[in-house]
């Protein structure tokens, strides 16, 4: 992607992941590579944030004789997430504006 | 590098600097994470992170709030440098010599102290056998006076002889210990040469 990626945007990405369900860090850094080209160590930083402004809990499950942390998001992080979602479509909407000459929602 | 070797560098890099329970967060993510990744992702893995000093930089930074370039690991603390040394050198350079001075003045202050105290001494010593000498003359024309005067003769040449054997030990002790410091570099000399020669 040629749009830089600001760490509102991670976090919302990451908050987006785990709300369709709980997951364990290696899949989400995998699910969030698919939509944007990030480094592995990208995300390690933003789960420790996220989990310290209270958005996400863990929780470790055994996996083959060893435990698996899994990330959960809380109330909290859905509030935020629909925050960073109507931000999202406003942003969306003025580009669109400029960018078609129209109202964005159009197209959705 | 193996996932293993790559896991135990990124440990000395971040165990001193992250507290306990942040550190223990740290190793679990990355260990969970190569574990997950799968044996034959693992290369590939320790590409993406990069080298385990600059991720351990990052995550650190990220720790302290700050930017990644601001924190250096393991940054060994020197002394001063040799050009702060020279500076301090140069611009307290009048003070050496006053401090010089000063010293030389002490050290003056100290022997005329010494030499008057020896002077004091041998004054009382001549003076008082004069006195006492002087009295007993005197004592044949006037005898109260001269008896007087024998008698203060007596007290000084008392006090001078105390003060005479004072300087005389104080003397002997300090040259004794003189000799006992030279004796002892003697001493190590030979040893070291007695060392040499076995």
């Amino acid at each position: 992607m040629i749009f830089q990626l600001g760490s509102a945007l991670l976090d919302a990405c990451v908050l987006a992941i785990l709300d369709r369900g709980d997951t364990y860090g290696y899949v989400l850094t995998q699910n969030v590579k698919e939509i944007v080209d990030i480094s592995e160590s990208t995300l390690y930083p933003v789960l420790r944030r996220l989990q310290k402004d209270n958005c996400l809990t863990t929780y470790d499950m055994a996996f083959q004789g060893r435990n698996r942390r899994y990330y959960r998001i809380t109330d909290e992080g859905r509030k935020r997430l629909n925050y960073y979602k109507t931000e999202w479509n406003n942003y969306k909407n003025s580009l669109d504006g400029i960018f078609y000459g129209g109202n964005g929602n159009e197209q959705l | 590098m193996n996932s293993f070797e790559y896991l135990g560098a990124l440990n000395n890099c971040i165990r001193n600097e992250l507290p306990a329970d942040e550190y223990n967060n740290v190793m679990q993510y990355y260990s969970e994470y190569f574990a997950d990744a799968g044996i034959e992702k693992e290369q590939e893995v320790i590409q993406e992170l990069g080298a385990p000093s600059e991720l351990a930089g990052r995550i650190v930074a990220e720790y302290r709030g700050r930017q990644p370039g601001d924190v250096k690991l393991n940054a060994k603390k020197k002394g001063l440098p040799v050009g702060w040394i020279i500076f301090i050198a140069v611009i307290g350079s009048p003070m050496w010599l006053a401090l010089l001075c000063v010293l030389i003045g002490i050290a003056a202050a100290v022997c005329a102290v010494a030499v008057s105290i020896v002077a004091i001494a041998i004054a009382l010593l001549i003076g008082g056998v004069v006195c006492v000498f002087g009295g007993i003359v005197e004592s044949f024309t006037s005898g109260a006076n001269g008896m007087l005067a024998a008698g203060i003769g007596c007290l000084c040449t008392g006090a001078g002889v105390l003060i005479s054997m004072l300087c005389v030990l104080i003397i002997s002790s300090i040259v004794k210990g003189c000799k006992n410091a030279s004796a002892k570099r003697k001493k190590k000399k030979y040893a070291a040469f007695a060392g040499a020669e076995k």
